[in-house]
């Protein structure tokens, strides 16, 4: 399959700079895939910069990274409308946000203010600056990254702010060996710097196009409705998944079967991707934090009780 | 690691030698309560069955080697009389399908008996490689022996000390092997030592101590309700006799098995009856025994014995030698006899019982009775002329003086209980005939033409008030001599003619005789089958004359002589018997088994130990043979079943959904894998694959999946998934 080869390409490219996350590069690809962002949650020097920039490489996109900090403004990143005396009119310098692939790093550091402006260009994919909207061009990728919460001075996103992004995961620390070869890799020049592009940004929108293709059982649409109500029935939540994340999973598990080889989405499509898709767009109530669990053991137990549809091959 | 396997082989082998002599335990009693011959044959059966076993041989190869030496084993115990041996099988087979067990050849029998053999050790090779257990196998044996030696006269102290002490070696050996694989001990000799030492200490040392200790001595009385069983099982049980010569008639019926064990063999011109004697007093039940006084008549060799049977001429005179296989005590005479010329032994004087006729030899002055084994007579046939036969009628019974008041009361007697019926039938038949040797062939006729027939099982006794009699002739019509002649005598007593019941032997099978004989002389050997009874009817002005009712004898017809007037052609009556005969002969082509002559031998039941009474063994070793098809079958179901389960779903082609809902099912039922609600098909199938050390289980799932999850999928093909659904289900074999 075409598709899965391209894919397969671009995730041996990442691995060449970054070693032992490879599930985080195909997460990070099927979200593109499926047009959506993603939220990194990580301490810093992981390398999540990295492993943005060689996606972005290995696409031969435009990349573009807007460092948050507490006196960011909107403008610094959506852009702005200067005044040019020459011409008399004003002129629009965009921002940083105008880019293919957007690393948005410490999200959480910045005011809400900004928080917003970035977050409404995620979600419409344009900018709107003293009334004139400009389109953001496809393909159009935020990987935010942010501190986690316990960190002092920063803002924690809005629930409701971090339902647009389609995937929340954690990098996490390489295991020993892992990072012996990290060093070893860095004693060197970056590879960084050789990593060459593997498809184009036409073969990209492409792929995109192509996820949509992609079949949904009507079993299986059933079962991802049965986890987002499940989540809204559970005793742990306070407020569970909306349609809008049921939307996700579906697209998710479309993006994740191309990026698998195949043209149907499966129940093992769908769970792998479930606590990617939910934990970040779940309220617990504030009695469950008591008892050490997070929205991802939630979700797991979620995904532990909602039978999974076998259609006629029940044993009974 | 060939030590490993030294030492493993090694211990399957001791295990193996204790099961044969445990097995041992079991043939022994069986062999001897039901006089089965080839012990070491059987046993070396029983080894070939457990090396085969033991050494791993392919299962065509094995089943060849057994099914050869079953083959043999046959061929080898094939008896003359049996006919040719596919014959001889094909007729055991309907025998066996028609119930007529009795009716099977030995060859046949003991084929089935090795099969269960066969089948059984199957079944501890089981117990003791894969459960490795045998408890269950040692309690049955215990089981087994306990009720043999309670309820038969096998003893079995010997056996059961032997059967426990294998048996706890076994049970505490595989106990060892298991213990040692559950706790993952390495298996070395140190540690087998250390287990085991312990093991032959604790039941040698037990064993000593048992044999030490002072015993009580067992109960001579058993406890009544048992006592009372196995008083009931001796007597009360249908029981099959095994046929032979018996001077106890007190009780007749019962079924019996044919037993063709030599009693005695003949030196003469023709096939002669030999009779024993004849008894005259019926209860309802059988034939008592003369209570009264017993008049003799005593008479040395070379002198004329007075016998009731008038002899032929003195032209006629012929000699016969018996020589006995068997010892009776009384001697076996042919009709006819007219002296003793010698015996084995010398200066014996013998005397004839006036009213039986029976012959006993005596020896000294207190007249103590010997058992001859060889002896000679001087006999003439006797001859009856049919037309004093002719001439005989009933009014000339009161008349006559060839025969005493009190013979002619003795032979008249009809027990008050015999049912009115039988005389009414007696009258029936006979009123149309004349003569009363006329009426008394009617009687043998009636029994030809009227539905009886000859068998010697399903017979049974007579239950309450029945009459012997009665149920024979109304009821059952099925039976062997003594329902014939029995009935015969009651039905001519019953109209007025004396008759009286002759018990010996019928004239057995010529052989081939390695003396030289003189001129004519055959040598005729009879067996127990030959026992017989018949009837012998006393003929006015003519005397007693001996006739055949039983079905399938030849009987006496030579005996009457037509007084030939020239060129006369033969009667009506002739011709009726030549034809007669023709049939009987074409009858005894056909069976030639059934028409043995038999005698049922029952036993006394205070003479335990004297004669050979055997319980209906084949039956209940047909019975355990299909329960231990049963429990091989329920044993190795997996195996068939599964085969039998792949045959049928190849044939039938199933879609995919349902071959994979069958094999979930049986994943869960043998496996114990069951899919949780939250998992999904390929992360159980991952699971199956992982514990089942196979690839399929993901294989199949994918096609299934793609068949569930992809709208687009087309159905996939059985030949698509058939292979790796095979390989998925055979490992569902539990």
């Amino acid at each position: 399959m075409e598709a899965q080869h391209k894919l397969q390409a671009v995730i041996e490219n990442i691995e060449k700079v970054m070693i032992g996350k490879k599930h985080i590069a195909e997460l990070s690809l099927v979200s593109l895939l499926a047009k959506g962002h993603v939220l990194l949650e990580d301490v810093p020097g992981v390398g999540k910069t990295v492993m943005v920039r060689a996606l972005a490489k290995s696409l031969s996109a435009e990349f573009k990274r807007i460092q948050f900090t507490p006196d960011l403004l909107p403008s610094d990143v959506v852009g702005v409308s200067i005044y040019n005396p020459k011409e008399m009119e004003f002129h629009f310098r965009p921002g940083p946000i105008m880019g293919n692939i957007v690393l948005a790093d410490e999200i959480n550091r910045t005011s809400p203010k900004t928080q917003s402006a970035l977050l409404e260009a995620m979600e419409e994919a344009s900018v709107t600056i003293d009334g004139e909207t400009v389109d953001i061009g496809q393909p159009f990728f935020v990987m935010a990254t942010q501190n986690p919460v316990e960190y002092e001075g920063t803002y924690p996103l809005p629930e409701a702010q971090l339902d647009r992004f389609l995937l929340k995961m954690k990098m996490g620390y390489p295991t020993k060996m892992e990072e012996i070869e990290v060093l070893r890799r860095a004693e060197g020049e970056s590879p960084l710097k050789n990593l060459q592009a593997v498809i184009t940004i036409e073969e990209l929108i492409g792929l995109q196009k192509q996820v949509d293709k992609v079949a949904v059982s009507e079993l299986l649409k059933e079962y991802i409705v049965s986890i987002a109500q499940a989540t809204r029935e559970h005793t742990a939540i306070y407020l569970g998944a909306s349609p809008r994340a049921s939307i996700a999973l579906m697209k998710a598990s479309q993006a994740y079967a191309l990026l698998k080889g195949r043209n149907y989405v499966t129940p093992d499509d769908v769970q792998y991707l479930a606590p990617f898709v939910f934990s970040h767009r779940l309220l617990l109530k504030p009695e469950i934090r008591y008892e050490n669990l997070t929205a991802e053991d939630i979700v797991a137990r979620v995904l532990a009780s909602v039978p999974v549809p076998v259609g006629k091959t029940e044993a009974r | 690691m060939e030590n490993k396997d030294l030492l493993k082989w090694s211990k399957l082998l001791f295990l193996y030698i204790l099961i044969f002599f445990m097995l041992r335990e079991w043939l022994l009693p069986v062999m001897e309560l039901t006089n089965t011959g080839h012990y070491d044959l059987l046993m070396l059966f029983i080894v070939i069955c457990l090396v085969t076993n033991i050494a791993h041989v392919h299962t065509g190869i094995s089943v060849g080697i057994k099914g050869a030496y079953i083959i043999w084993f046959m061929l080898y115990i094939q008896k003359p009389q049996d006919g040719p041996f596919i014959q001889s099988i094909t007729e055991s087979m309907r025998a066996l399908v028609t119930g007529n067990w009795i009716d099977m050849s030995d060859g046949f029998k003991t084929m089935l008996f090795l099969i269960l053999l066969w089948m059984t050790i199957y079944l501890i090779h089981h117990w003791l490689t894969i459960r490795r257990s045998i408890l269950f196998f040692f309690i049955l044996t215990v089981l087994f022996l306990a009720l043999i030696d309670t309820f038969t006269k096998y003893n079995a102290d010997a056996s059961i000390i032997r059967t426990m002490i294998l048996g706890l070696l076994l049970t505490g050996l595989l106990f060892t092997e298991r213990l040692m694989s559950e706790n993952k001990m390495k298996q070395t000799i140190g540690n087998y030592l250390k287990l085991l030492v312990p093991l032959f200490l604790l039941i040698g040392v037990s064993a000593a101590f048992a044999y030490a200790m002072p015993k009580q001595k067992a109960a001579t009385n058993l406890p009544e309700p048992i006592e009372n069983l196995v008083k009931w099982t001796n007597a009360n049980i249908n029981t099959v006799g095994k046929i032979g010569y018996v001077e106890n008639d007190d009780q007749l019926g019962g079924d019996f098995e044919r037993d063709s064990t030599p009693v005695f063999q003949y030196t003469a011109k023709e096939p002669q009856y030999m009779r024993v004697e004849s008894k005259s007093s019926y209860t309802g039940r059988g034939w008592k025994n003369a209570q009264n006084e017993i008049l003799v008549s005593t008479f040395d060799y070379g002198e004329a014995i007075k016998t009731s049977i008038p002899g032929g001429k003195k032209k006629n005179e012929l000699d016969m030698r018996v020589k006995m296989d068997k010892k009776y005590s009384f001697l076996v005479q042919p009709y006819g006899v007219k002296e003793i010329l010698r015996s084995n032994e010398k200066n014996n004087q013998f005397y004839i019982e006036i009213d039986s006729g029976k012959i006993r030899a005596t020896k000294g002055k207190d007249r103590k009775v010997v058992d001859l084994l060889s002896y000679e007579y001087v006999y003439t046939k006797p001859i009856y002329k049919q037309k004093e036969l002719d001439a005989s009628r009933m009014q000339m019974i009161a008349k006559d003086t060839g025969i005493t008041p009190k013979e002619k009361k003795e032979n008249l007697q009809v027990p008050a209980t015999l049912p009115k019926r039988v005389r009414d039938l007696a009258t029936d038949i006979t009123k149309d005939e004349k003569s009363v040797y006329d009426k008394a062939n009617a009687v043998v006729d009636y029994f030809k033409t009227s539905g009886y027939r000859y068998s010697n099982i399903n017979v049974g006794y007579p239950t309450g008030d029945e009459d012997y009699v009665d149920r024979f002739l109304f009821d059952t019509k099925v039976g062997y001599c003594d329902n014939f002649s029995t009935s015969m005598v009651m039905m001519m007593r019953s109209i007025g003619v004396p008759t009286r019941w002759v018990k010996g032997f019928s004239p057995g099978d010529k052989t081939a005789s390695t003396e030289v004989l003189k001129d004519g002389m055959s040598q005729y050997s009879v067996t127990n089958n030959n026992a017989h009874s018949w009837v012998e009817v006393y003929i006015p002005e003519v005397g007693w004359m001996p006739f055949e009712p039983t079905i399938g004898f030849e009987g006496f017809d030579e005996q009457v002589e037509e007084e030939t007037t020239q060129n006369e052609a033969p009667t009506k009556k002739e011709e009726k018997k030549q034809e007669e005969q023709k049939k009987q002969e074409e009858q005894k082509k056909e069976q030639p088994k059934k028409e043995q002559e038999m005698k049922k031998e029952q036993q006394p039941k205070e003479q335990k130990a004297t004669t050979t009474n055997t319980n209906n063994w084949l039956p209940i070793a047909f019975g355990i043979g299909v329960i231990v098809l049963a429990i091989v079958l329920f044993f190795t179901r997996h195996r068939w079943y599964v085969n039998l389960f792949i045959w049928y779903y190849n044939q039938k082609k199933p879609p995919i959904e349902q071959a994979y809902r069958v094999l979930l099912r049986r994943l869960a039922r043998h496996n114990l894998l069951v899919r949780e609600d939250g998992e999904t098909l390929a992360t159980f199938a991952k699971r199956v694959d992982q514990q089942l050390r196979t690839e399929d289980m993901s294989k199949l799932t994918n096609l299934m999946e793609r068949r569930l999850y992809d709208p687009n999928a087309d159905s996939a093909r059985w030949d698509e998934f058939k292979e790796c659904w095979k390989n998925l289900i055979n490992e569902t074999r539990g």
